[in-house]
């Protein structure tokens, strides 16, 4: 016994060893993650000192708006602070509490059934925007997966921009920007590096959704009281969505629609069935849309907001 | 608790802590942790299911002293029948209840009728297949006179509820485990270490080989409408290494964390993908439940011994079954039944046991012949996996006929990596199919430098190469 407990003891120190050296944080290889473009979001935020319009969300937002036309549309100063569905609602609920003054209008557009996130996520943003670590208060759960989850990402990470400087090297030449790169957003935060790449074979992230009530709903209204303390206009809409995936989870997404309209205590702008477009009109998700069919959903998201008339006053 | 879980990796060193350092006085009392701890395993999934799994352990319990003391034959008949009255009708409704309300609800609404059918939102305990064969195998072994029953209550508790195989199996026999948690346990250190090499791999098997298939699997089956043929027939060779990886993956580490107690459990895996045909295929996949079938089913149904008409309706039946323990679907049923007809003409050509001994056993490489008869066995095997994996009958048809009217068209994907992977795993596989699982003899043959290196890039694959909250697929039955 005495002899296994050395042996596991002794590869166990090993392990833990090269784990902690091969999940050390190389800021070379930070220097243009995605996530760090929440550093510009946060600086075009700043920079606008009257009311603003903030489009929050998950990357259908990200990847599916035109920031500009919106603005020029409504004379309001747009900022798209959305990034990655994968940071949670809570992360975006806590951004804008953290963000929001008098005077700003928000439209919310998580992606459907948006959750509590991944720790790693805003681990991340944390990274790289010190602030963003209050946005959410972790549990212990959290705070362990925080560290587990993020040395393993950290290590995939390092192993990946390892293999991309090996290259890189060996060529003699920068590979090309990636579309997924913290410089690929213009100046209102809408990402545009893939507005123009063809649609990728299989569009990911179209699994059947399974209905469940949305603890978003709540969390929502508790942020809408929030808003009405501040004098902060705040309204819902859906996220883009490719129509085989409508299709498939046409009856999940008529309740989610219904709970919505029955409990959200905001405008809801819209109906999940206005944002649905052809496959063919997605990037690499059935949530990221190309560029026709952002200006569609942009020129949509107008007309409907101007139907809302909360922006017109 | 997941087996791939941080919090299995504390659990486990705990419960071997206390299994050999504090109760190591008596082996009883080291029962009494084993149960403890797996009780614990269990009530983190979903307490209230505890009270089932007590429910059932005290009735197979009681039953089976009750058929060992019964006076007459017709008495033991009785309690038999009460223990698998009980036992099956619990499997029945958490299992099968809704499959069979709306399976008849449709056949009356395709006659004409509307009806009003009842359907119940119920959770399906998680094990309750595997745990329920325990119980069963127990009472009718009883029955049969091929064991006594225990009249510890904590004994016949562990073997039903003993953590590593709770969940997902093996499914283990009362002859074989019984009297293992009955004698007292010595530690042996190659045990525990080849327990500890045998977790790794399952690991391995599970979050490099499985998850990875899955994740291209997992997408090519949901876009299955739109991509092409060649491209279905990828996901159908990666969901069948996600299925492999995945369940043999959990056996291994059954296996290996029951070794690390002392205990030996039913092999259940036997590298099935090497088989040269489905009968062979079927002796090296999920054993436990191929030979529960047989013992308690097949056989006593008469098995080829009444004929050749009572053969194929009694391969028929096993073959049916089996698909039908997986869960409560269709596409199960037809997978069995597939399987079914794959083997009846080796049955009937009485060449279903032509294949026995190990393929190229003492040779490196298998003849053309060998070779031939794997690839065409495999090819039987994914096409059948198609049925199992298709979310219903007819998306397992629009899957097929997509994949044979559009074949030659150029992939949509190749994941080049996850099939660099499969390589390298089948050539593990390979070079270890001797053994009883593929890595078993680096323990002997390697010097420890080299062997332990093995190890480390074994465990950083993982890490690089880990997709997170990966449940089990067994889970599910």
């Amino acid at each position: 016994m005495r002899t296994f407990l050395i042996k596991v003891i002794f590869f166990s120190s090993l392990l833990l060893a090269i784990v902690i050296g091969c999940a050390t944080r190389v800021p070379e290889f930070e220097k243009e993650n995605f996530i760090g473009s929440i550093v510009e979001k946060h600086k075009r935020l700043d920079s606008i000192s009257g009311p603003r319009l903030l489009l929050a969300g998950g990357s259908n937002v990200a990847f599916g708006v035109n920031s500009k036309s919106v603005e020029d549309s409504f004379h309001l100063p747009v900022v798209n602070m959305s990034l990655h569905a994968g940071l949670g609602l809570d992360f975006v609920l806590g951004e804008l509490k953290a963000t929001v003054r008098k005077g700003d209008v928000v439209l919310l557009v998580p992606e459907y059934f948006a959750g509590e996130g991944r720790s790693v996520l805003k681990e991340l943003a944390a990274y790289y925007y010190a602030p963003s670590e209050s946005y959410t208060i972790p549990t212990f759960e959290e705070q362990l997966d925080k560290y587990l989850d993020g040395t393993m990402s950290r290590i995939k990470s390092n192993k990946e921009n390892l293999i991309k400087y090996l290259r890189e090297r060996a060529r003699g030449k920068k590979d090309e920007r990636p579309v997924y790169n913290r410089y690929s957003f213009n100046e209102y935060g809408d990402m545009v590096a893939h507005l123009n790449e063809k649609k990728l074979e299989i569009l990911k992230d179209g699994d059947a959704m399974e209905y469940q009530h949305w603890d978003g709903i709540a969390k929502i209204n508790a942020f809408a009281a929030y808003c009405k303390a501040k004098d902060v206009k705040l309204m819902f809409t859906y996220p883009t969505y490719a129509a085989s995936c409508y299709e498939k989870n046409k009856p999940v997404i008529a309740q989610y629609h219904s709970d919505i309209v029955k409990e959200m205590h905001i405008p809801v702008v819209g109906v999940p069935a206005d944002f649905v477009y052809p496959d063919e009109e997605y990037y690499d998700t059935v949530y990221h849309l190309r560029k026709d069919a952002r200006e569609k959903r942009t020129a949509k998201l107008i007309a409907l907001l101007k139907e809302q008339q909360v922006l017109m006053n | 608790m997941l087996f791939n879980s941080f919090g299995f990796a504390l659990f486990l060193p705990i419960v071997f802590m206390l299994y050999w350092f504090i109760a190591n006085r008596h082996f009883r009392i080291q029962n009494i942790v084993l149960l403890l701890a797996s009780y614990l395993f269990y009530g983190l999934w979903d307490y209230r299911f505890l009270f089932l799994l007590t429910f059932s352990i005290l009735l197979d319990y009681y039953t089976g002293i009750r058929i060992h003391e019964a006076a007459t034959p017709a008495k033991k008949k009785t309690w038999l029948f009460i223990s698998i009255s009980i036992n099956l009708g619990f499997l029945f409704f958490f299992k099968y209840y809704n499959f069979f309300a709306e399976s008849f609800a449709e056949l009356l609404t395709s006659a004409g009728f509307h009806p009003d059918i009842w359907t119940l939102k119920i959770i399906l305990p998680v094990g309750i297949s595997f745990y329920t064969f325990h119980g069963l195998s127990y009472v009718i072994d009883i029955y049969k006179d091929r064991t006594t029953p225990t009249k510890n209550f904590v004994d016949y508790a562990l073997f039903v509820s003993f953590f590593p195989l709770l969940v997902a199996g093996p499914i283990e026999r009362a002859t074989h485990l019984l009297p293992q948690v009955q004698a007292p346990r010595e530690f042996e250190l190659n045990k525990a270490v080849d327990g500890l090499r045998q977790i790794l791999w399952g690991l391995f098997k599970k979050i490099v080989l499985a998850d990875g298939c899955a994740k291209f699997a997992n997408l090519i089956f949901a876009s299955s409408d739109t991509v092409n043929g060649s491209t279905l027939v990828i996901g159908a060779v990666l969901f069948a290494f996600q299925i492999y990886g995945d369940f043999s993956g959990y056996s291994d580490i059954a296996l290996g964390t029951a070794r690390l107690f002392g205990f030996e459990l039913l092999k259940n895996f036997s590298y099935p993908y090497f088989s040269r045909d489905i009968a062979e295929f079927w002796r090296r996949w999920h054993i436990s439940l191929s030979s529960w079938f047989k013992d308690y089913v097949y056989i006593p149904l008469g098995g080829s011994r009444k004929g050749r008409n009572r053969a194929i309706i009694n391969t028929f039946i096993i073959f049916l079954l089996s698909g039908f323990w997986h869960g409560a679907n269709w596409t199960f049923i037809v997978w069995g039944g597939l399987n079914a007809i794959y083997f009846l003409p080796l049955l009937l050509s009485n060449r279903n046991r032509s294949n026995m001994e190990i393929v190229a056993e003492g040779r490196m490489l298998p003849t053309f012949r060998e070779l031939f008869a794997m690839i065409f066995t495999f090819a039987q095997v994914v096409f059948a996996w198609i049925f199992f994996r298709a979310d219903n009958l007819s998306h397992a048809f629009r899957y097929i006929s997509r994949m044979c009217t559009t074949l030659f068209h150029k992939p949509d994907i190749f994941p080049v990596t996850t099939f660099a992977i499969i390589a390298i795993f089948l050539v593990i596989e390979w070079l270890g199919r001797e053994s009883p699982y593929a890595i078993a003899k680096i323990g002997i043959r390697i010097p420890t430098p080299a062997r332990w290196s093995f190890y480390l890039l074994l465990i950083l694959t993982m890490i690089a190469l880990h997709e997170k909250n990966q449940q089990f697929i067994y889970f599910q039955f």
